[in-house]
This record gives C-alpha cells, sequence and structure tokens, in this order.
C-alpha cells in the first residue's frame, strides 16, 4: 500500500501589544465571536498573554496589554492565510476606532 | 464619502439632559457596499419620535461591469470605518460618552462586510461599556420607512439588492405575504444594466434610459407564481433583446415595465387581502417614480395610501441600524453579551420578534 503524504502542519502565533488593558480587552472580546466553528483542519485560540512571572506581576501590579493568537492549521494553506489576513484587518479596524 | 444629512446639532447639549428622556443610538450598518454609522435621537416622554443627528456613509464602487466583491467591499468598510465613524460623531455634535446603546448590522448580508461592522459595534461597544443591540437590516429599513412617513400599520414592499417581499405586521412579526423565487429586483437590474457594461448600482441609469423610450414594449417572460415572483428568465430574456438589435432605451422601459407590473400585481392582490389601508415603500429601488407611480395606481383601486421613503434614506445607512436598535432597546432593554454577538448572513426577517408593535 503506498504511503499517503503527510498533511502539513503549520502553528503561527501572532502577539499583538495595545496601549492599554482596556483597549486590549476591547479588542479581543471583538474578535472572538467571528471565530468560532472553523473547517476541519484550522483550530485557533486567543488570550491574554501573561506579562512576565506572576510574582513580577504581583510586585509590579502590570496587567498584560499583549493579546496572543495561536493558529495551527492542517489543511489548506489558503484557509490559514485568508484567516490571518481578516483576523489581523480586524484587530487594526477595532485598534483604529478606538483611537 | 457622502455626507447626507445636513447638520441639526452642534451646541452639544443633550436633550436627554434637558428632557430627562432622550436615547441616543450610534448606529453601525455594513451588509453590503455601504459602510455607515449614524447617531439617531429617539424622545421616549412620545410616541416613537425620533430624529437623525447624523448619516455619514462610505459605500463601495466596484469597477465598471463587475458586481460586488465580498471582501474587496470588506477591505473597502475596514479602511473607512473610523473616518466614517468620527465624521458620523462630529455632525451630530456628540462624543461616544454621550452615545446610550450601539445598533450593529447583524444581518442579513455579506459574511466578510458584516464582519467589519461587528467588530467596529463590539470594540466600541466594549471599550465604552454601552449596550450592543443587534439589528435585522431589512427590518431596519421597514422601521425607519415607518418613522419618516409617518406609516402605522402599513403594507410593506422592501426592494433593493439583497430583498424583494411582501410584508405585513401580525402576531409579533413581520409576514411574508410574497417574495422572489430566485433573484431580486435589485440584482435583476444590476445584472442587466452590468451585461450593458453599466457601473454598479445600475437602477437609476436604467431608469434614465426607460425614461427616453417612446414606449415601444418589447414582449419580456412575466412570472407571478401564486404571489411570488420570478426575475431570472426576465433577466435572460432581457439581455439577449438587447443584445439581438433592440434599441437599449426600449429595452430598459420594457424590463422595468414588466418587472414593476409583477410587483404592482402581487402588491395590489396582497392589499386586498389583507385589508391594510396603508402601503410602504422601502429599499434601495423605492427611489424609482416608475415603481412608485405603478403602485400608487394600485393603492388607489384598493383604497389604500402610498407612502414612499425618502430617497436620502432609501438605500442602505446607519440610520435604519441605529433607529431600530433604539425601538428594540426601549421597548425590551434586551441587549447582546459582546462574546455571543455573531453576525448571521442569511437571518430572515419573519424570524425576528418584534416587542414593540
Amino acid at each position: 500500500m503506498q504511503n499517503l503524504p503527510r498533511p502539513l502542519e503549520i502553528h503561527v502565533n501572532i502577539a499583538i501589544t495595545f496601549s492599554s488593558t482596556q483597549e486590549m480587552n476591547s479588542v479581543m472580546n471583538a474578535l472572538i465571536p467571528d471565530n468560532v466553528n472553523f473547517p476541519s483542519g484550522l483550530s485557533m485560540s486567543i488570550f491574554p498573554s501573561k506579562a512576565g512571572s506572576r510574582k513580577k506581576r504581583l510586585q509590579s501590579g502590570s496587567r498584560s496589554r499583549t493579546v496572543v493568537i495561536k493558529l495551527t492549521s492542517t489543511g489548506q494553506v489558503s484557509t490559514l492565510v485568508n484567516t490571518l489576513d481578516e483576523l489581523l484587518e480586524h484587530a487594526s479596524v477595532a485598534s483604529k476606532v478606538i483611537h | 464619502m457622502i455626507r447626507v444629512n445636513g447638520k441639526q446639532k452642534q451646541n452639544g447639549t443633550r436633550d436627554k439632559d434637558n428632557k430627562g428622556a432622550a436615547l441616543l443610538c450610534l448606529g453601525i450598518e455594513s451588509t453590503a457596499h455601504t459602510f455607515g454609522c449614524s447617531v439617531v435621537e429617539m424622545y421616549q416622554d412620545s410616541e416613537r419620535k425620533g430624529k437623525v443627528l447624523s448619516d455619514i456613509r462610505g459605500i463601495y464602487k466596484p469597477p465598471e461591469g463587475s458586481g460586488i466583491h465580498p471582501r474587496e467591499a470588506s477591505r473597502h468598510h475596514a479602511e473607512v470605518c473610523s473616518s466614517v465613524l468620527a465624521q458620523s460623531l462630529k455632525e451630530a455634535g456628540r462624543r461616544m460618552d454621550d452615545i446610550d446603546i450601539i445598533g450593529y448590522s447583524a444581518g442579513p448580508g455579506l459574511g466578510p462586510c458584516l464582519r467589519v461592522g461587528a467588530v467596529v459595534a463590539r470594540t466600541v461597544s466594549g471599550f465604552y461599556e454601552k449596550p450592543l443591540v443587534p439589528v435585522n437590516h431589512a427590518l431596519g429599513h421597514i422601521e425607519l420607512g415607518t418613522m419618516l412617513t409617518g406609516a402605522s400599520d402599513p403594507l410593506v414592499l422592501l426592494v433593493s439588492g439583497g430583498h424583494t417581499m411582501i410584508l405585513a405586521f401580525a402576531q409579533h412579526r413581520w409576514r411574508v405575504f410574497g417574495e422572489t423565487l430566485d433573484i431580486t429586483i435589485g440584482q435583476l437590474l444590476d445584472q442587466f444594466g452590468r451585461a450593458m457594461g453599466f457601473a454598479s448600482p445600475c437602477g437609476g441609469r436604467i431608469e434614465n434610459l426607460a425614461g427616453q423610450s417612446d414606449g415601444r414594449y418589447t414582449q419580456l417572460p412575466y412570472v407571478v407564481k401564486g404571489n411570488d415572483v420570478s426575475f431570472s428568465g426576465l433577466l435572460t430574456a432581457a439581455i439577449r433583446a438587447a443584445s439581438s438589435g433592440e434599441k437599449l432605451v426600449d429595452v430598459c422601459y420594457s424590463l422595468q415595465e414588466t418587472s414593476f407590473a409583477m410587483l404592482a400585481e402581487t402588491v395590489e392582490r396582497a392589499l386586498s387581502f389583507t385589508s391594510k389601508k396603508e402601503m410602504m415603500i422601502v429599499g434601495g429601488v423605492a427611489a424609482n417614480k416608475r415603481l412608485a407611480s405603478m403602485l400608487d395606481i394600485a393603492c388607489t383601486r384598493q383604497d389604500a395610501k402610498l407612502y414612499v421613503c425618502p430617497i436620502g434614506f432609501a438605500g442602505d445607512n446607519g440610520a435604519q441600524i441605529a433607529w431600530t436598535a433604539l425601538l428594540d432597546y426601549a421597548a425590551t432593554k434586551k441587549q447582546i453579551d459582546v462574546e455571543k454577538s455573531s453576525v448571521h448572513q442569511s437571518w430572515r426577517l419573519d424570524v425576528v420578534d418584534v416587542g414593540w408593535r
């Protein structure tokens, strides 16, 4: 039996830093509803980054201004590229309307 | 970008403060070629009285002979959204802090375009902590039309690029009394126009050319099934007639006469069936004077009064979204969590519960 080629597995990690935690939360929440129910072979998670160690965060009282988006694709590369394209465009739109 | 409304309030003083009853809504429209933002005010101490304080639109224009490309239109919207929003607030003489609620078009429409508007709405709703209200775009056309014309319980003909429906309100919902079985009247006019090399939207140019005809009618398919209409065969036949050497002005005239007669027939039947004494036409094709004159004849025969949505608000706009969100929020206090505010490309009007009528 001939071996089928293994699908390409691509991981994309994006970190976007905003000017405040409030802006980061607003943008992150605005992106979530349109990024569910992906086609098979594509998955995404979106969450605030951990700004340094827990100890440092507690010491400085700082909160994250950075959102992390993780995309994993084992399907069509074009689907991944199109998703990424729209995602970044929407993050930019959200930031623009706040400013 | 076009500015639709003149400045009506610039002093920044809120009627809410003076009368203790006004609600302000920022409406965001982005179902197809238009990205629109509008600030609308509702006086809660009177019955459904509203005022459009601003209405700014950025309109995506495809190349001549081409139709709307959803992703290209959404790129346009992403480009213009922040300036349209800023101009809308400026023209209304308001700041985001003054706004009470955010309304957005949640469907039906083109997915990429709807998502840009939704992202804008969710972001300002989350950042400024304002209630978010999803609005059915088609319902927006009807509610703004009734507010602007003063109609109270009309039979509605909704005619645009996305809709061809005859509707009447009963038991908390708008019920369909006839609709297209295939393409919409707006698509019929646009697809015929594009085949002739016109730039979209083509309705105005077709109306203008039809007016230059000396009334020489070319036989075209007239398809009414029950109280529904079908335009696809008419489109094919009209393109074929124009390609076979018929004068373009005569084909445009015949196309309008045939398609509008189909609508007038179904509207008249629905008027007779429902016994409504008001008939209102809304949507982009409501701007066509020949359609209005044919409907006027049907209304006269059925002893009904015809209301036509003002031409400036016939097409897609943010005011239709803002006004409908105000009606919904004032009556039900319903809002949606940002996290759950997805868009619905095929959201039919007849499944929307209307809590304010």
